[in-house]
């Protein structure tokens, strides 16, 4: 089935008679990027199911406040780069565990994850990942797994493109080094 | 280095066999998986929570509460009110009092010694003294009179081994 263009779901969402179906719409359009997003940053499948619903009931709860001077999709990935970011945030907080620590623990939790089924260069790939701030992190993934454009990078991170182009680089190099190192 | 370099450069960073070679090597593609049907299942298990949110417990409606800024102030400030009410009005029947006077800041640090990172040193001298029977203020006009002034250069000295910003030095 062909996917509905974004401003006939949004149509459709904010039609009370059509309301779920097109909210439905939007969630079976947009769920896997919104995955990817937050698992790439978060690692763990059930902590990515739990940060997934959450976005998703905030982009209904706010499809009201949604201005169309904005793209939906980047729209969407806002919210579900906060949710992921104040997930970690929430982690290491509550646990008192250092930066560095926690992306150790992700690190390892990797390694033990039964839904990861990448080989040796795919595991190295990941660490090299984590070594990177949270930031760095994230537009490394947008840029090099979800290969978005940095104007659109731009307006979910509220970041320049130059600086985003700059931060891109600096993580690609800092991988290439750690994958060279290990 | 010129603009016109330096924006070249920066559209560079594109280039992804050039900036990373040995990244540029490594296949692209998503090694983490899914539980089998999850994307299937997924807007429903979403659409089932928008239509019957979650039911919070009492309790955790009281504490979600407190979690908000004007009610958490709110409670730190009773709490405080009834701590020095209960100073100020309760009179000391002997008993409490002889128990709060029988505790030293010794036996406190030796409890906590993670403490004495945490409090101010004149407050620890302050007591220490008066556990002696002596005054704080009798040592006053000796510590004004001893030399624990501190030369520039030697702060200038302390801030270039800190490695600090040598702007910020030289600005001193």
């Amino acid at each position: 089935m062909a996917e509905s263009p974004d401003h006939k779901i949004l149509e459709m969402c904010r039609n009370p008679e059509s309301g779920n179906y097109g909210f439905n719409l939007l969630v079976r359009k947009y769920q896997k990027q919104v995955y990817w997003h937050i698992r790439r940053m978060v690692i763990e499948h059930n902590d990515t199911d739990d940060l997934v619903q959450d976005t998703f009931i905030k982009v209904w709860k706010n499809l009201k406040n949604f201005r169309s001077d904005s793209k939906l999709y980047t729209w969407i990935y806002r919210i579900a780069t906060n949710e992921a970011l104040t997930f970690l945030k929430s982690k290491k907080r509550k646990f008192f565990i250092p930066i560095v620590d926690y992306e150790n623990h992700l690190s390892q939790s990797i390694e033990d994850d039964n839904y990861f089924s990448g080989d040796e260069i795919q595991m190295k790939l990941q660490k090299a990942i984590l070594t990177l701030p949270e930031k760095q992190r994230l537009v490394f993934n947008m840029k090099y797994f979800n290969e978005m454009k940095y104007d659109d990078m731009s307006e979910v991170l509220g970041t320049s493109v130059g600086a985003l182009k700059a931060s891109f680089h600096i993580a690609a190099k800092k991988i290439e080094s750690f994958v060279k190192e290990n | 280095m010129s603009k016109e370099k330096m924006k070249y450069n920066i559209d560079e960073f594109d280039n992804l066999d050039e900036l990373a070679p040995g990244l540029s090597k490594i296949k692209k593609e998503n090694p983490f998986r899914v539980p089998d049907g999850y994307f299937d299942k997924l807007p429903n298990i979403i659409r089932e929570k928008i239509i019957k949110p979650k039911s919070v417990s009492v309790w955790e409606q009281f504490f979600l509460l407190l979690k908000q800024p004007k009610y958490s102030v709110s409670l730190a400030v009773a709490t405080m009110a009834i701590v020095i009410a209960l100073f100020v009005f309760v009179k000391p029947d002997g008993q409490e009092d002889q128990f709060l006077s029988d505790i030293t800041i010794e036996d406190i640090l030796r409890e906590n010694p993670e403490l004495i990172y945490s409090i101010d040193e004149s407050l620890i001298i302050e007591v220490l003294l008066a556990e002696n029977g002596e005054d704080i203020r009798d040592y006053y006009d000796y510590n004004i009179k001893s030399d624990t002034s501190i030369s520039d250069d030697e702060i200038i000295d302390y801030l270039s081994d800190e490695n600090f910003d040598t702007e910020l030095i030289y600005n001193l």
